[in-house]
């Protein structure tokens, strides 16, 4: 291998190197797991491992300085650096053939959870006993769904992302007559009419029940037991000056209505919704624990499934372990609820689901061949060994 | 850990998923997210405030909007009309003298005590559970005799209010039917029997329709960030960067300013456009007839655009319109009369440069 002075490249080969990565490794999975008490889990994997560089705040400032690498430049120099030292220390030799698939599987299983962080999407569908559904919910992000009502057979619906609402900027679509500008946006709020706050400033909302309801903004929690309640206000300008100002909030059991030029939109500010070609009936859910005790011995949901194309049309049974996989989604049973008359499904649409297990498969390979190898060579030594030794008892020579 | 950790592989891609702003359509489909036909259960505490009513016959369901279930127009004589509304608010909603002082107020009718509460409420017991009611009628300036019939029904997390209002006479005439909307009412929380709320059902005419869903039909749809017509402005319009709702706006002197905007379809078409800048310049409307003297054109590089000229109050309006890539820009130069009347041959000749990417 060329010194690392003359061949810049040959930093990347270094063993140095790798090690050097695993111990940053272990200090920023010890570090996300502390902060985890702060940012909750999705928090820690955004701020330490989905992201270049760990980046903290200046205290009195609105700066933020990277202080550590983050899992993305981990990772990558790894898998580099991994990749390097292959290509220059390993020569392909059929006595090697099992060190390169074990090697190929490695890389595989590293590339195929990057797709996964990045193809990923986890929702969630709570179903009741006897109720359908035909979408699932995110766990953490939201939208602002415009949704025009006017025509008889179908709605019509825009999605914003909740992150376009932090902006200045007014947002426009082709299906809305109307410029949509953010005036206030709050990751968590409460809600209270307004006689329960006497003593609160006025609403900005101009139009719908808004006016009535006092928005209190509340820190945003973490806990997974908990739900943040995003809340704002959208101004809705037409071509001569702003319309209306609405509320919006997750908190609204109804929608907020808006009606110009003879058509109608509510505007819900929901989890943001993944629409699926097919529809789930929840049959029956079945709850047994162990006796004695509230510990679950198995939870399952029996549910129909029938698509829209009419091609399927059938029961299944999801369970621990034991998930449907349909229409590019995988149906897992997460939990269950409200005494057991409502099931959660979790929702994992994961184009890359697969690359672990061929990942796996070829670590497992490579691993026997190399062994194999080994466990051979070992025999045929052993048994040329015996083959030249003295019978013992035997003529001196 | 080594999940979480082989999660930072690759590079920021994960960072790019769209943020896009989406759209598709939901078919109406009446029979989706609605609770069917299911084993008998026992009566179980629901997370959801699902509710379901019969209204009574001639009140008319109106959109659901805010914090309302359902708003009803109730209907009577000489045109008179009263607001049902039915409102789902989490919490304790206040206590019943708050209840009673805010709806004492909407009919101006002096807040009470404690003490008086007692003769300010009656009770009724259905099968969702026990109503606090009350009656209240007052003078309203401007409306004249008002009353209101209220009805809240506290749950462990929720609380329902039904309230209508309107004159006294109609609502008076509706009393009834509003107390056998409340019999009516039937909560999730509360169905004594555990039998699924759909069976309780009479028909789907007239009832409340909650949830709306349906099948997915998803529509591509154009992106929000269309390409943009071109032009020159004249060297001594002032740009005036910082407005988010304008393709462009410029100060052209005198108080008297440019703004360039865009929308989907024809916005109402030419002659609502027109009429809309002649109100706001003072002017009285025109007719389909009238319309051809109230506008002129403009053959700008391929596109034909309306220009109106509405001056003759404080205020005056020169604008164009042209229909292009499925939405209609607008070109509107408007300020104090002189102003605009100076700026005026600039901004034509402004229009004249406008053109097509």
């Amino acid at each position: 291998m060329p010194p690392a002075r003359q061949n810049p490249l040959a930093l990347f080969t270094s063993l140095r190197l790798t090690v050097v990565l695993l111990l940053l490794s272990i200090v920023l999975v010890f570090a996300a797991t502390i902060d985890q008490v702060h940012l909750g889990v999705w928090g820690v994997q955004e701020k330490y491992f989905r992201s270049f560089f760990v980046f903290l705040k200046v205290p009195g400032t609105a700066f933020f300085f990277p202080v550590f690498p983050g899992g993305y430049l981990l990772g990558g120099v790894l898998i580099v650096n991994l990749i390097a030292a292959h290509i220059y220390r390993f020569r392909f030799s059929w006595k090697q053939s099992g060190i390169w698939l074990t090697h190929v599987g490695l890389i595989l299983l590293l590339a195929g959870e990057g797709l996964s962080g990045m193809l990923q999407e986890d929702n969630q569908m709570r179903i009741d006993v006897g109720q359908t559904r035909r979408y699932s919910e995110s766990f953490r992000e939201n939208e602002l769904a415009i949704i025009e009502i006017t025509h008889p057979d179908y709605d019509q619906v825009v999605s914003i992302p909740t992150e376009l609402l932090t902006g200045d900027n007014g947002l426009q679509h082709p299906l809305l007559p109307f410029v949509v500008k953010p005036v206030a946006y709050y990751p968590n709020a409460t809600l209270l009419m307004h006689f329960q706050v006497p003593n609160a400033p006025p609403s900005l909302a101009t139009a719908g029940e808004g006016d009535d309801i006092v928005v209190t903004p509340v820190p945003v929690t973490t806990k997974p037991d908990e739900v943040n309640a995003p809340t704002g206000y959208v101004q809705l300008v037409g071509p001569d000056g702003p319309l209306a100002t609405v509320l919006v909030s997750a908190l609204l059991s109804q929608p907020e209505a808006f009606t110009y030029q003879g058509r109608t939109w509510l505007f819900s500010l929901r989890a943001k919704r993944d629409y699926l070609p097919f529809a789930i009936t929840l049959e029956k859910f079945t709850h047994d624990i162990y006796p004695g005790t509230d510990i679950p011995r198995d939870f399952a949901s029996t549910i129909r499934l029938r698509s829209d194309d009419g091609r399927d049309d059938r029961v299944v049974r999801i369970f621990m372990n034991n998930p449907l996989r349909f229409g590019g989604r995988a149906f897992y049973q997460a939990g269950y609820a409200n005494n057991d008359r409502t099931t959660v499904l979790q929702v994992v649409r994961n184009p890359s689901w697969r690359i672990p297990y061929v990942s796996c498969a070829l670590i497992l390979l490579g691993l026997v061949i190399q062994f194999g190898l080994h466990l051979f060579a070992f025999f045929r030594r052993r048994l040329r060994g015996s083959a030249g030794r003295p019978v013992p008892g035997g003529a001196a020579p | 850990m080594t999940r979480l950790l082989l999660a930072g592989v690759v590079s920021g891609l994960a960072a790019c998923r769209d943020k896009d702003i989406t759209a598709y359509r939901i078919p109406k489909d009446p029979d989706a997210d609605q609770v069917q036909a299911a084993p008998a259960a026992a009566p179980v505490p629901s997370a959801s405030p699902a509710v379901r009513w019969v209204a009574p016959a001639g009140w008319q369901s109106q959109p659901a909007t805010g914090m309302r279930a359902a708003t009803f127009l109730v209907t009577g004589a000489a045109g008179a009309t009263a607001d049902v509304s039915v409102v789902s608010f989490p919490g304790m909603g206040g206590d019943d003298l708050a209840n009673i002082n805010r709806w004492r107020n909407q009919v101006k009718l002096p807040p009470i005590t404690g003490a008086d509460l007692a003769g300010q409420t009656q009770g009724v017991t259905t099968a969702a559970g026990a109503f606090v009611t009350a009656d209240l009628a007052g003078d309203v300036p401007g409306k004249g005799a008002t009353r209101i019939l209220g009805a809240w029904l506290r749950q462990p997390d929720h609380v329902w209010f039904f309230k209508m209002i309107g004159p006294s006479d109609l609502v008076e005439s509706q009393k009834a039917a509003f107390l056998s909307f409340l019999q009516s009412v039937n909560l999730a929380v509360g169905a004594a029997d555990g039998t699924p709320l759909a069976q309780n059902l009479p028909g789907a005419a007239n009832t409340n329709d909650l949830p709306r869903g349906g099948g997915m039909d998803s529509v591509p749809v154009q992106s929000a960030a269309g390409a943009s017509l071109l032009w020159q402005a004249p060297a001594g319009w002032q740009n005036q960067p910082g407005n988010a709702m304008r393709k462009g706006s410029y100060a052209v002197g005198g108080g008297a300013e440019v703004a360039i905007t865009a929308f989907p379809g024809d916005v109402g078409g030419i002659l609502a456009n027109v009429n809309r800048w002649r109100g706001q310049a003072g002017l009285d409307p025109v007719d389909d007839a009238g319309l051809a003297q109230a506008t002129t054109a403009i053959d700008a590089n391929g596109l034909h655009i309306i220009v109106v000229d509405a001056e003759g109050g404080a205020t005056a309006i020169v604008a164009g319109q042209v229909p292009w890539n499925g939405g209609t820009w607008f070109f509107k130069l408007t300020g104090p009369t002189a102003a605009v009347a100076k700026a005026k041959p600039a901004f034509l000749d402004f229009l004249n440069t406008v053109r097509t990417p």
